[in-house]
């Protein structure tokens, strides 16, 4: 019994100090986290600082392929089109609406727009605000420093001139430390208005211009003092449509800047912009250095291309059918009465050959017969209208039988404007070019022929960017001509939308915008800015929709 | 003072030979309560050494059922006064036979038989040496204990919301998983097949609908002690019995894992004294088939419907049924070998299962082979216990590719499976369309696996203070989970889906191999205190647990394979590597939860009850701030039987409890502020990793909170052959984990972990079970499970913003969402147009909010409106056990009602106009020459309530017809049973599509569980089992 007893009284002991040890050994509860960089370990060498100036730009890779920013820009413009093909691109009816100017202010990819926008406003913000306490508490070079704020800064303007742009009247935010206290309190000069946003841009890029890189090389794919001048010059030339005040003189300012400084200039090869090793080329300004591996996004092939054309490029995933160009843009290359040059053999409206104008910038299309890398005709078994006619070998019509809903699949010319290298991955390594040289050129012809109707300077320039299309020069310039100049030069380069609100209506309509044209009838004078979305609106009670608009909210 | 019954301390369900209920009559308490500890210890021990000089006469004899006459292996026998006469207490227990044999002074007459479940008996022996003994079940104590946390309590006192589901209700026939034996048969409880005949997936459960937005919607499950247990690692042939402890106040002593219910599952164990070894053999083989699908056009309806539309349908003049290529009759076997025994100081049992199963799509299926050993010793006169645990599981699987089942529906019937041409795609028939893959290609050059280890160990070592304390008993508890899963899946150079072939060149392939490897170690101390102060029995408990959990792994995948000899062995063979392209990754996540505990439980003369529980609990995973949150239950019974006079009831008891349990935080680091490469930036000509936010710090995020409300009645009437219980809850769940959309500035990322939401339900469940026939060769049980759920509704959420979400998808249908999500609404709300008629053109009409019946283009927002609800709001489950002579059967019906899905075949595959692209549903017939003015529909598809359906089922769930054979006692094997059954037998419902089971979360949408009710097309179809086979017991 006793021996009985000492062992309890051992097991016991054993137990109770057990019990105890474990308490005070085990209350620890930190949250170890050891896969991820938290802020306890980050922002320490220079080498973290530049990597995290990433993300001012990572909004940037939404510029040009297919995403909310982009199809906002491009479905709404008269270069761009997603038909309902039957089964296929329906999608809630928000690409038919877009097409008929009659989106709402609730369509997903207008909300992705602000976004995409506002997070590089953002990012820039919390960056700007990250350099300077690292200034402040000695963890940065303050000379070092400066020029990355002022970088920022510049970007963070570049994406205010796009929500200028796009959404007119957008919150002016600039601090991160003095954010206000309670963001949902609404106070009156929340959204300032256009003319207000306008002067921030203005005001932040001339601010800063002198602050940041002049060296082309070095900062390829990055804001350096020529995209200021470039944005400045795109501020100045839209200024009208902006405040209601043009500013063409301030526009050939900043244009004259970038050709002087002899940084750039034309490819000898239109192409050479547009190839898959177009990294480089003397006329990007600003480009996205998109890459298959390391910096995706670049995906017009997978969203435009007909299915079959896997084969045609041997791509790695089959493609989409959607993005397709209007029959009517199409002609404005090949028509000589409008685009005057030689003549040969080009893909007509319905696929066929035909004699029209020999323009280099016509092979910005896929249209007529396709093939495989093979060279055995691309087939489509399903059969919807008269289009497709000659068969299941599929001939890519530029004329489109109808918007919807039976589109047919083979209808649209499509986008070959970028090489599609051959085994494609769904994001392809060409650069994409933001801002090109060729539009500086023709940025100036347009700000000295609103001057003086008869620019002699104005008509030499447009005639540089023909003689490279291979296409006639022009005598004289007229306002038709510049626009369509700009949509054979730049189709599928955002500016599409912008440039057709900046011109005088054909027939009355606020601009030329508003129109009228294929499946879609004039448009009220209010659709030149997209509503505020409704997401944004009910997330913040400070934001009101645009006054004096049909917009919902 | 009279009539003191004491109750020891039951150690665990399966340990009914330290449990007994025995009357005396002593003077003084201590004494009495030591008294009987050393009656119990002797009584099981050691006994038969204490002998005095005193002389004694042999007895032997047998205690046996009254009612069947089985032997009761285990029963306890004590002689009466044996210890004031010789200072020991004699008594024995009867072996596997029932036998016992005893050694008894002369002037000694009484003995007291005991045995759990049955009514106790004294018995004279008046001069006799042979004594058969007949025990009467004790039907009121039958199934009397429950297992609660940390313990077990007699079911009269248990005062929350516990149901308890032994071996012999479970469901029975081919039954794959643990959460299969319980469907139905616990109010309140879903477990919900949704993944139809897939062999891989697990039911999803949900206790009293969704009550957490945390780490995980379903339930904690405790098995044998282990905290947060496998269900994959126990053989559904080695459970005892699942507990389901429903409310918040049953569930609050598991803190802050406890927010979504908890299950408690009981391995079965040896017995102790059982010296003859038990051999038992259960096993069966089972045929598989098709129970329900999507009926799509055959060639010749194909033809027909395509000239209807006026539409030159593609034809490939060939005549194929897809759903025959890619499916199969499936067979199964499951075999399961238990050994168990146990010497008079110890007990065992060991167990073997072996699955092998077969899918109904063709090549899918797993084998699995699994092992548990419980082993129990004592030392020290059994003060000292020691309890050992394992269970190892080791399980392949061919997970096959639910979307063949899609891309069957939709593949053209007139096209081949193979042709000459197309050598690059295999000669698999292919089509250049969106979204179209050969079916038959998909299953054949492509293959998924997952190979997964588990080992649970678990060591407890219990101490009963006896001679110190009485009624005081300390124990340690260990135990370490690890499992690890491999998946590995492989496309070969000729795959179109996953190998990017083409019908004009090969691929590249794909492979990848992903590692999880999860170890979870517990450590546990409890005391336990049970006395009595006359009539109030008090048992008390204190507890410390630590829990450390890390679960790592790493995931690779890559491409471009020159051969696709090696497939996914050697992935240095993909070139992707070479290139940059491939994909590597790891991960480690740590997780802490440190808890304190205690419980008192208070019997006042088996009448009034109280108890009253209560943790403190730590997560790592929640912020600086607010590490420690606090649980707490307390509940009180009466048992209204012995107080008033009640002339239907044998038995009547009220009881009503209130609680708050806890849900932990969902990741490691989620409260902290962390960056991470969020792509590549072009500096200076190179690219660099880019690091940016992915979170904001929260230093105050916490645990969801449910606050639970619980009363209930149980009673028992007609001499006890109906019995019952009813119950009603009311739950609010604060604190809910959301990830919020904040404003940048003042935060770094535009969204925060942040603990904001509120959901709100109630409910009514009812439980009753009614012996219709009782005699000696027909017996009739019948009992039903009757649950009435309240919508969960979503009192706080994020923002005053409106969130639509779940996409149908494409083709054609993005920017279409189908669930909208708004404050003050319950969750799961359908939401779209309102189908009004074809217009003469063949265009979609819907309602607009005037009744004016509007294009699709006209619609707004204001337009749409509730057109349904995900979430069932009624639930029966109705079992039928009858015997006749050596004859069995059960039938088993379960019914879901209340709840609507969107079938999403329907709404792609079924517009006719679609036949130009993809084959299409029988029903879309329906669409062509419809009404009066035979319209056509010539538009494509469009969301409305027109796909939003009735989801409500009857289903045959099990009916099995077993017999068994009579045998001799003498004959070594002891039991034989066959038996034939069939689960999922038939499905009584409207619905149109696959699976009517309520979808709690929404697979395409990350399962949301704010998105339930959509059956999305990648979709098992569901099937039928028959099974036959045998119980052999040695």
């Amino acid at each position: 019994m006793l021996k009985l007893l000492s062992y309890t009284f051992k097991f016991c002991t054993i137990l109770i100090l057990g019990i105890m040890l474990s308490i005070v050994s085990c209350s620890e509860v930190t949250d170890n986290v050891t896969d991820q960089v938290t802020s306890d370990n980050f922002f320490q060498t220079p080498q973290e600082f530049i990597s995290a100036m990433g993300d001012a730009y990572n909004p940037l890779t939404g510029f040009g392929g297919d995403t909310g920013f982009k199809n906002s820009n491009e479905i709404a413009s008269d270069e761009g089109v997603f038909p309902q093909r039957g089964q296929d691109w329906f999608d809630g009816g928000v690409w038919l609406r877009q097409h008929r100017h009659t989106w709402r202010y609730d369509e997903p990819h207008l909300n992705g727009a602000w976004q995409q926008l506002f997070t590089g406003v953002n990012n820039a913000n919390r960056l700007i605000f990250q350099f300077e306490q690292a200034i402040a508490s000695g963890g940065a070079d303050e000379e070092q420093a400066a020029a990355f704020i002022s970088e920022l800064k510049i970007m963070r303007a570049f994406y205010y001139y796009w929500l200028l742009d796009m959404f007119g009247n957008v919150p002016i935010i600039t601090s991160f430390a003095d954010a206000p206290e309670a963001p949902s309190q609404p106070s009156a000069d929340f959204q300032q208005g256009r003319q207000a946003l306008f002067d921030f841009v203005e005001q932040e890029m001339l601010n800063n211009i002198d602050d940041v890189s002049t060296d082309v090389q070095s900062t390829y794919g990055r804001a350096n003092k020529w995209v200021a001048h470039f944005i400045l010059a795109k501020l100045y030339l839209n200024a009208e449509v902006y405040t209601g005040t043009a500013r063409w003189n301030d526009a050939l300012t900043h244009l004259n800047a970038i050709i002087d400084s002899g940084n750039y200039s034309l490819a000898g090869n239109f192409y050479d912009n547009f190839v898959t090793n177009n990294s480089g080329s003397p006329e990007f300004i600003l480009a996205v250095p998109y890459d298959k591996v390391f910096l995706g996004g670049f995906n017009f092939h997978q969203a435009s291309l007909h299915y079959g054309m896997q084969g045609t490029f041997q791509m790695e995933q089959q493609p989409w059918n959607g993005f397709s160009t209007q029959a009517e843009f199409y002609d404005s290359f090949i028509n000589p009465e409008e685009n005057p040059g030689p003549q040969g053999p080009v893909t007509g409206l319905m696929g066929q050959q035909q004699q029209g104008t020999q323009d280099v910038r016509r092979n910005s299309f896929l249209a007529g017969p396709q093939l495989t890398a093979g060279g055995d005709p691309v087939t489509d078994n399903a059969v919807y209208s008269e289009f497709d006619d000659d068969g299941p070998q599929v001939v890519l019509t530029p004329t489109i039988n109808e918007l919807e809903p039976n589109a047919c699949r083979q209808c649209g010319a499509r986008i070959g404007k970028w090489e599609i290298e051959l085994g494609a991955t769904a994001s392809l390594s060409n650069d994409y070019a933001i801002f090109r040289y060729a539009d500086v050129l023709l940025m100036k012809a347009e700000a000295l022929w609103q001057l003086n109707n008869s620019s002699q300077e104005a008509l030499m320039l447009v005639n540089m960017i023909r003689r490279r299309a291979q296409v006639d020069e022009f005598s004289q310039l007229t306002a038709d001509r510049l626009l369509a100049e700009r949509g054979r030069e730049f189709f599928y380069e955002i500016f599409r939308r912008q440039d057709l609100i900046r011109f005088d209506s054909k027939s009355g309509n606020a601009t030329r915008f508003n129109d009228a044209w294929w499946e879609k009838d004039a448009s009220e004078p209010w659709r030149t800015v997209f509503p505020i979305p409704r997401n944004q609106l009910e997330a913040n009670p400070n934001l009101v929709q645009h006054s004096n608009s049909g917009y919902q909210g | 003072m009279n009539g003191i019954k004491l109750r020891i301390p039951i150690l665990s369900k399966s340990n009914k030979l330290i449990s007994t209920i025995t009357d005396f009559n002593f003077k003084e308490l201590s004494k009495f309560v030591l008294q009987a500890c050393f009656s119990l210890l002797l009584v099981i021990g050691f006994s038969a050494n204490q002998l005095s000089a005193q002389e004694r006469v042999e007895i032997t004899g047998t205690v046996i059922d009254a009612n069947d006459g089985s032997p009761l292996p285990g029963a306890s026998i004590i002689v009466q006064g044996s210890e004031e006469a010789t200072g020991s207490t004699i008594g024995t227990t009867t072996d596997i036979d029932g036998a016992f044999s005893l050694m008894i002074p002369e002037n000694l007459n009484t003995l007291a038989v005991s045995f759990v479940g049955y009514i106790s008996q004294q018995v004279a022996i008046d001069g006799r040496t042979e004594i058969n003994i007949e025990l009467q079940p004790d039907v009121r104590t039958l199934d009397d204990i429950v297992v609660v946390g940390y313990g077990t309590q007699e079911r009269q006192q248990i005062t929350g919301s516990v149901s308890s589901v032994n071996a012999d209700e479970f469901v029975k026939g081919s039954v794959n998983n643990a959460s299969e034996l319980i469907q139905g048969k616990v109010p309140g409880l879903v477990v919900s097949s949704a993944a139809g005949g897939d062999p891989n997936s697990n039911p999803t459960i949900r206790l009293r609908g969704i009550s957490s937005f945390g780490s995980t919607q379903d339930p904690l499950v405790v098995i044998d002690g282990v905290i947060g247990g496998n269900l994959n690692n126990i053989d559904p042939n080695d459970i005892e019995s699942i507990d389901v402890l429903k409310d918040a106040s049953a569930a609050a002593i598991y803190g802050t894992r406890a927010s979504a219910g908890v299950i408690v599952v009981t391995t079965k164990s040896g017995q102790l004294g059982q010296e003859q070894i038990s051999i038992s053999y259960n096993g069966y083989g089972a045929l598989e088939s098709i129970e329900r699908q999507n009926d799509v056009l055959n060639v010749n309806e194909y033809n027909e419907l395509a000239e209807l539309m006026g539409i030159d349908a593609p034809s490939f003049n060939s005549n194929t049924d897809w759903f025959d290529e890619i499916t199969q009759d499936a067979y199964s076997h499951v075999h399961n070998l238990a050994f168990s025994g146990g010497t008079q100081n110890s007990f065992y049992r060991v167990s073997t299962n072996f699955r092998d199963r077969e899918g109904i799509q063709r090549q899918t299926g797993f084998e699995q082979l699994n092992g548990r050993v419980n082993l129990t010793q004592y030392a020290f006169d059994q003060k000292l216990k020691f309890d050992l645990n394992i269970g190892i599981t080791s399980r392949k699987e061919d997970e096959g590719f639910p979307q063949a089942f899609r891309y069957a529906q939709t593949f053209n019937p007139t096209a081949p499976v193979k042709v000459d041409s197309f050598a690059t795609v295999g000669n698999y028939f292919e089509l250049p369309l969106f979204d179209y893959f050969n079916p038959v290609a998909i299953i054949n050059t492509q293959e998924q696996e997952e190979e997964e280890q588990i080992f649970t160990g678990s060591l407890r070592g219990e101490y009963e203070f006896s001679d110190l304390i009485p009624g005081l008993r300390a124990s340690v508890f260990y135990s370490l989970e690890n499992h690890r899963e491999i998946f590995r899946g492989f496309a070969s150079t000729e795959s179109k889906q996953g190998g990017g072939a083409t019908t004009t060149a090969f691929g590249t392939g794909n492979a990848y191999q992903n590692t999880n490897d999860f170890q979870e170690q517990l450590f546990e101390s409890t005391l336990n205190y049970t006395t009595n102060v006359q009539d109030l029995d008090i048992e008390a408990l204190a507890g410390y647990s630590y829990t450390d959990i890390v679960e790592e792994g790493n995931n690779i995948s890559g491409g471009d394979f020159v051969t696709d000899a090696v497939g996914w062995n050697n992935l240095a063979y993909a070139q992707d590597f070479n290139q940059g392209e491939g994909n590597i990754g790891s991960y480690q996540n740590i997780h802490k939860v440190i808890g304190t505990f205690g419980r008192v439980n208070l019997n006042w003369d088996n009448t009034y009850f109280a108890n009253a529980s209560y943790r403190r609990e730590a997560s790592s995973w929640f912020g600086e701030d607010n590490k420690w949150g606090n649980f707490w239950s307390v509940g009180g019974g009466v048992d209204l039987t012995g107080l008033l006079n009640l002339a239907f009831f044998d038995q009547l008891k009220l009881r009503g409890s209130y609680g708050v349990s806890g849900q932990d935080a969902p990741f490691s680091g989620i409260s902290r502020q962390r960056f991470n490469p969020v792509g590549n930036f072009f500096a200076n000509g190179n690219f660099i990793q880019s690091f940016g936010p992915i979170s904001n710090p929260n230093p105050d995020l916490k645990w969801e909170e449910r606050k639970e409300l619980n009363v209930g009645v149980d009673f028992e009437m007609l001499e006890s052959r109906l019995s019952g219980s009813a119950e009603y809850y009311n739950r609010v769940t604060d604190d809910l984990l959301f990830l919020v959309s904040v404003p940048v500035p003042p935060n770094l990322f535009p969204q925060t972990w942040d603990n904001i939401g509120e959901l709100q339900s109630s409910g009514v469940e009812v439980a009753l079970n009614y012996n219709v026939v009782q005699n000696t060769d027909l017996n009739w049980s019948t009992g039903g499970t009757f649950t009435w759920m309240s919508p969960n509704i979503l009192n706080e959420y994020i923002a005053d913003e409106t969130q639509f979400i779940s996409n149908a998808g494409s083709p054609g249908l993005n920017a279409t969402p189908l669930i909208k999500v708004e404050e003050g609404e319950p969750i799961g709300e359908i939401f779209g147009k309102r189908f009004a008629e074809i217009s003469p053109e063949g265009n979609w009409l819907f309602f607009d909010q005037d009744g004016n019946k509007v294009t699709a283009d006209e619609i707004t927002l204001d337009d749409q409106q509730v057109l349904g609800n995900g979430l069932p709001d009624f639930q029966i489950g109705w079992t039928n056990n009858i015997s006749y002579k050596n004859w069995d059967a059960t039938l088993f019906f379960q019914g879901v009602f209340g709840h609507q899905l969107v079938n999403t075949f329907r709404l792609f595959y079924e517009t006719p106009n679609q036949i130009s692209s993809y084959n299409v549903l029988d029903s879309a017939y329906d669409w062509v020459n419809r009404g009066e003015e035979n319209r056509t529909l010539r538009e494509s598809p469009q969301f409305s309530d027109v796909y939003v359906e009735d989801g409500d089922f009857v289903k045959l769930q099990n009916i099995t017809v077993g017999y068994t054979f009579p045998l001799s006692q003498l004959e070594s094997v002891r039991r034989l049973r066959v038996y034939a059954s069939v689960n999922n037998a038939f499905t009584i419902t409207n619905y149109k599509g696959i699976n009517p089971e309520p979808r709690y979360v929404d697979v395409a949408d990350d399962d949301n569980p704010l998105a339930p009710g959509i059956e999305r097309r990648d979709q098992w179809f569901t099937s039928r089992t028959f099974s036959l086979g045998i119980n052999l017991d040695f």
